[in-house]
């Protein structure tokens, strides 16, 4: 595609403005800001793309403010064979005009137009080159990938030399399509065919449940065949089961006959043998009758004699008793004399020792009474005497402090050396001659002898407060003996002495009393005196004189002893005399125990004597002994008679082996029955399974089984040519994809070796790209040094996005390609990286064509071969 | 078709003898549609049959065995039947319980169905002594009673028989020994005791089913499989007939009538020039009533991928055209190679033109060569398809 002309009029701001463009080479298209260079690659695709009756916004965005005109595109091109000029106007007075030219002249207008122009940009423009070789002022910057067909086609010439045909690339999307039909993106069954499958399994179930059904259905049939030969060969059974029955019946009822004659004979037999055993019988109690009478006659006999011979000894007996009981009354008369003394002497034994006990008792009481009125002696003296071990001490120990202080006082002793009176003071004092007047000074003393002499002792200054001690000493001593009870100290030692004693005596009169009292109060004690003084007093005046009474209390005692032992030595004797009096009642109550019995029994021997002669008598009067004799005979003989006949019909029925007989007999009827009862049940259930099958044969199972075998079938073909078609898509997609591939990686060396030959230009000459799948460039090493794309300054990233649409352009461009279109780019390239760049585009634009659009003159001036057209301010 | 043979007594039958009508047979390998139309046919037999038999004023009509394709046809087969039956009621139907349908617990004879449809011109042929079918014409039938018989069911039938005034027409199915000597089942039919029976005037004329292909059996022309009316599988010889059947005291005339409308069609191809494929597109025109045709073709050979694809689109086409179309393989089945005729044939260029190399190399052998195979075909289809 080559751009030969544009003009703009009413475009935006533009009034009218028309650039002619050369066909090769580079044309910058220079003009200021907002004079409308952007207007026309924006017009050109506005003319391309939207007819004249759109009111699409970039439409509405093109009109010109405030005017009422349409904005206005006229591009002539030529693109493959053809060259034509296209012009449109939108919103006023739309229309639309082509002009072809060559190979052929058209003039279309309107929708026929637009669609003829669209017709043969898609015959002969890449459209996604078209897109990506242009640069777009202002756009963010992108390094597109190439996987556009033009350079696929020009690669692929110029990798094999074939010639790369839009086929190819259709032919690959079909079989892509193809692939997608069956496989997911991530090589899975695609859920149709999942569904195919499990319609298919779902169809093959329900031929199998048929199939189930109808085998079910031949197993009834087949057994109805079998059950119908079983009923068969079961009525064969059951008749032969019941002819042998009746067979065995009739053999039976034979035997029976017999077995009724053998318990006929049996009868007759046991009928013999009970009249033989009861004449038998009937003779064998005649004989013990006759024993019985033999034997009661000579019992009695026997009796008889043993009574004559025990009657002496019952006499001896009853004299034993008599002479032991006399014995015995002598004896007890004895005893009751001794045990008479005994009691005396006891009774006399007990006086003395109830007087001796009196006594006793009578000096515990005066012990008692003395130590009471001891006790309350002692009693009143410890209630007068209040003094106690610790007032005496501290009686003395004021005692000494007072002598103490009138030690330290200055005293006068005045001894009379004959007996006088003398005044201390104004008191006047006898005096036996000898006698000592001591008197303290502790103030001044006026001692007047009369007659004599006074003297007057002075007191020193010291005296009164020795005084005052001696006075506080004094009163402390009197307070202590006026306490205790005592004048003065001597006195309060005696005080003392006397109330000891007096505790004393008090606890040695409770000591009396209690060990003489011990349980007992005074008054009972009395009381037990009185009553035995009275007890002896009584004794004394009721005990008659013989024997005398003895002495004392140790003869009594010895007298009590040996009456004790006279009482034991008669009561021996007594005892023995009652044991030989109950031996000899003993005796005498057996022997005549043994006569009455002997009585008795002869009583008794004589009565049953005359009743077995009586039933002798009896007896004989009615059968004598011989008739019974002769009839035992005759019975004998018809028993054994019966007894011979019973066997011989025995061993008959034992030949005839009736238990077999009837073991055999229940077996057969047993066999007809239980032939019966399967005949019965064989033909129930083949009921049952004939109603069922009549159910289910109405059922068309076959014709369903059919159908669905026939559905299954259909299904699993289908299944297996969808599975197969599967495959082979994906074998012709993984065929083709590989192949693809390679393909690729060949394409790209000669995009790769453009790019690099352009970049060396503006970098240097180790500059390199790598090249990934989709024709873009992934990487670029400079200087040793290799850097992702992403990693690239914003300049060297612009720099990239110019050459690698130039070194697209100039590979396509031979056959046809489209014109690179850069809106004012490099604007971050430094002066030196902007002359480079002016070289390569120079470079590259020999081979195609470059339309550069900018508003900065200088940046594009080192491009050698261009064509600079200036748009005018007024355009 | 006349047969002279023995003339034994003045009697004379006209009967029409048939079998294996296999009503409600649903072959698996046709459509939905096609087996609907299969089935329908074969009812609509009955009705040709039961016409034709007043066209040639038969006596009446021996059906020898295998009426029903199972005794568990759907219902609407035995209704339908038994009204085709039902509408000729001077045509008496004597119908032989065969090994499809035998009479046994579950025959189809005995349900409720067919006793309460049946029409009484319609008799079912159950074993118990012979059946006066006609004055002086007696049946002697050889049912079968269950699917595995232990003895020559027809022999058992015929024992006993004397020489008598009647004409007896023994109706029978089953294997004739002579026609099968190999085979060990004791139910085979001994065509000798047949013979001997006709030779004694025991019997006159008897009537077999079984066998689908119209037959006429040893030396006597009394013993015949009339064949199925309808066809029903590949391997019959001469299906589609039913035997009118002239029988009198001197002889018999046996006439075989056309009555099937299906036709089952065979052949093995080895394909190997466009001429092969040729002569394939026209054999699978060749049928003048398509729609009833049932085709097998069974293939081997070579072929290019243009070839296969045509191949493709014929069989395509004949599946929709035919009342049936198998496709099998044979003897290694048919492999579709291309031929460098072909590679160019594609129209490819660069990677897909490699990558075309590559299917054709694994489409040669190894265990992707039938994938491979395919896989070609799509992408021959591919590079023809519109855009």
């Amino acid at each position: 595609m080559r751009l030969h002309r544009v003009r703009l009029c009413n475009y935006r701001g533009v009034t009218g403005c028309e650039v002619e463009l050369p066909a090769r080479g580079i044309t910058v298209i220079e003009g200021p800001n907002e004079i409308g260079k952007t207007s026309i690659p924006e017009g050109l695709d506005l003319l391309l793309t939207k007819m004249d009756s759109s009111g699409h916004r970039q439409v509405k965005s093109a009109q010109p403010v405030g005017r009422d005109v349409g904005p206005e595109v006229e591009i002539e091109m030529s693109t493959g064979e053809y060259r034509f000029t296209y012009r449109k106007r939108w919103l006023r007075r739309s229309e639309t005009v082509l002009s072809v030219v060559s190979p052929r002249h058209e003039q279309l207008t309107g929708r026929a137009a637009h669609e003829r122009v669209e017709a043969i940009l898609d015959e002969t423009l890449d459209g996604d080159l078209w897109r990506a070789l242009r640069i777009e002022q202002g756009a963010e910057l992108w390094l597109p990938g190439f996987d556009v067909p033009s350079l696929v086609a020009a690669l692929d010439q110029a990798a094999s030399g074939d010639d790369a045909t839009d086929e190819d690339d259709d032919l690959w999307i079909r079989i892509c399509e193809e692939h997608e039909r069956y496989w997911t993106a991530t090589g899975r069954p695609k859920r149709d065919r999942s569904a195919q499958q499990a319609r298919v399994e779902t169809a093959r179930s329900r031929v199998l449940e048929l199939e189930g059904q109808l085998s079910s259905i031949d197993r009834d049939t087949t057994e109805v065949g079998r059950l119908a030969t079983e009923e068969r060969r079961l009525a064969m059974t059951q008749t032969q089961c019941k002819q042998q029955a009746n067979e065995l019946s009739e053999q039976w009822n034979a035997t029976e006959q017999v077995r009724n004659e053998v318990e006929r004979l049996a009868a007759a037999n046991e009928a013999a043998a009970l009249n033989r055993d009861r004449i038998a019988s009937e003779q064998q109690r005649r004989q013990e009758l006759i024993d019985e009478l033999d034997s009661r006659t000579e019992e009695l006999s026997d009796l008889e004699i043993r009574a004559e011979q025990s009657a002496p000894a019952l006499a001896a007996a009853i004299k034993q008793v008599e002479d032991a009981t006399a014995a015995l009354e002598a004896s007890r008369a004895d005893l009751s004399t001794a045990e008479d003394e005994q009691r005396r002497a006891h009774d006399d034994r007990d006086h003395h020792r109830n007087r001796i006990e009196v006594k006793q008792l009578s000096e515990r009481h005066e012990r008692v009474v003395e130590a009471e009125q001891k006790l309350q002696q002692a009693d009143t003296v410890l209630e007068s005497v209040k003094i106690d071990d610790g007032l005496l001490e501290q009686i003395e120990e004021a005692h000494l402090a007072v002598v103490s202080t009138e030690a330290a006082v200055a005293s006068v002793d005045t001894t009379a050396s004959r007996d006088l009176t003398i005044d201390i003071n104004g008191e006047e004092i006898v005096l036996e001659a000898g006698e000592v007047q001591h008197t303290v000074v502790d103030e001044d003393v006026l001692l007047v002898v009369p007659d004599t002499a006074e003297i007057q002792v002075r007191a020193g200054t010291g005296s009164q407060s020795l005084a005052a001690q001696r006075h506080q000493a004094q009163q402390e001593f009197r307070r202590l003996c006026a306490a205790a009870g005592v004048a003065d100290q001597a006195e309060a030692r005696q005080a003392t002495e006397q109330r000891k004693a007096a505790e004393r005596q008090r606890r040695e009169a409770l000591e009396t009393i209690a060990r003489d009292l011990r349980d007992l109060t005074v008054d009972v004690l009395r009381g037990k005196i009185e009553g035995l003084t009275r007890r002896i007093n009584r004794y004394a005046d009721e005990r008659p004189e013989d024997p005398p009474l003895p002495p004392d209390f140790e003869t009594a005692k010895q007298v009590a002893a040996a009456r004790a032992r006279t009482v034991e030595e008669k009561r021996a004797d007594c005892d023995n005399c009652i044991q030989a009096t109950e031996s000899a009642s003993g005796a005498l109550h057996e022997e005549q125990l043994k006569e009455s019995r002997l009585a008795g029994r002869i009583e008794e021997s004589r009565n049953a004597k005359q009743q077995a002669a009586a039933s002798v008598a009896s007896a004989r009067s009615q059968r004598t002994d011989s008739t019974i004799a002769s009839e035992l005979a005759q019975a004998e003989k018809n028993a054994r008679d019966a007894l011979e006949s019973l066997a011989d019909a025995k061993a008959e029925l034992s030949a005839a082996d009736p238990e077999s007989l009837q073991v055999r007999l229940q077996n057969a009827q047993n066999a007809a029955q239980r032939a019966s009862d399967d005949l019965q049940a064989n033909k129930q259930t083949q009921n049952d399974l004939r109603i069922r099958l009549s159910l289910r044969g109405e059922e068309g199972l076959r014709t369903r089984h059919d159908e669905a075998n026939g559905e299954f079938l259909h299904l699993e073909r289908e299944h297996q040519r969808t599975q197969a078609r599967a495959e082979a898509a994906l074998l012709l997609h993984k065929t083709f994809s590989r192949r693809r591939q390679e393909a690729r990686q060949r394409y790209s060396a000669p995009f790769k070796q453009r790019i690099e030959q352009l970049g060396r230009i503006v970098f240097n000459p180790s500059f390199s790209v790598d090249i990934d799948q989709n024709l873009r460039i992934a990487r670029r090493t400079l200087d040793g040094d290799t850097l992702w794309i992403d990693q690239l300054s914003a300049g060297a990233l612009e720099q990239l996005a110019v050459l690698c649409r130039l070194a697209c352009a100039s590979i396509v461009s031979p056959d046809g390609g489209a014109p690179v279109i850069i809106d004012d780019a490099l604007g971050w390239s430094d002066p030196n990286r902007l002359e480079r760049m002016g070289a390569a585009i120079a470079a590259a634009g020999e081979d195609c064509q470059v339309i550069i659009l900018t508003c900065t003159p200088g940046r594009y001036a080192h491009i050698g071969n261009a064509t600079t057209i200036r748009l005018p301010i007024d355009a | 078709m006349a047969v002279t043979g023995h003339r034994y007594y003045p009697n004379v039958v006209k009967f029409l003898h048939t079998a294996d009508w296999q009503l409600g047979k649903l072959p698996y390998y046709l459509s939905d549609e096609a087996r609907a139309r299969f089935s329908a046919a074969r009812i609509e037999a009955v009705g040709v049959i039961a016409e034709l038999a007043a066209q040639e004023q038969c006596d009446f009509v021996v059906v020898c065995g295998d009426v029903f394709d199972s005794n568990h046809v759907d219902r609407q087969v035995l209704v339908r039947s038994l009204a085709k039956m039902g509408a000729n009621p001077d045509i008496r139907f004597y119908l032989l319980p065969g090994n499809h349908d035998p009479l046994d617990a579950s025959s189809i004879f005995r349900s409720p169905t067919f006793s309460e449809h049946g029409s009484d011109n319609v008799t079912v042929l159950d074993g118990n002594g012979p059946v006066q079918a006609a004055p002086g014409v007696e049946l002697v039938a050889a049912p079968w009673t269950d699917n595995r018989p232990l003895t020559d069911l027809v022999d058992d039938a015929c024992k006993g028989l004397e020489p008598a005034d009647e004409l007896r027409v023994v109706c029978g199915h089953g294997a004739v020994d002579s026609m099968w000597p190999e085979g060990s089942n004791p139910a085979q039919i001994s065509l000798d005791r047949l013979e001997e029976r006709i030779e004694s005037g025991a019997i006159h004329y008897v009537a077999l089913g079984d066998r689908h292909s119209t037959t006429d059996v040893g030396d006597t022309g009394r013993v015949w499989y009339s064949g199925a009316p309808e066809p029903t599988d590949f391997d019959e010889a001469d299906p589609g007939n039913v035997l009118v059947v002239d029988l009198d005291s001197d002889g018999v005339q046996v006439a075989r009538r056309r009555v099937g409308t299906w036709r089952y069609e065979q052949q093995d191809w080895e394909l190997g020039t466009s001429l092969d494929v040729d002569a394939l597109a026209a054999w699978l025109e060749s049928p003048a009533n398509k729609e009833r045709s049932i085709i097998r073709a069974s293939l081997r050979g070579q072929v290019s991928v243009a070839q296969k694809a045509r191949l493709d689109q014929l069989f395509d086409h004949y599946t929709d055209l035919l009342g049936g179309l198998e496709i099998r393989d044979t003897d290694g089945g048919l492999a579709a190679v291309p031929d460098d005729a072909d590679l160019d044939d594609f129209g490819v260029s660069g990677y897909a033109r490699e990558a075309l190399s590559d299917l054709s190399e694994m489409a040669q052998y190894g265990e992707q060569a039938e994938i491979a195979q395919d896989a070609l075909a799509l992408l021959y289809r591919l590079t023809r398809a519109p855009a």
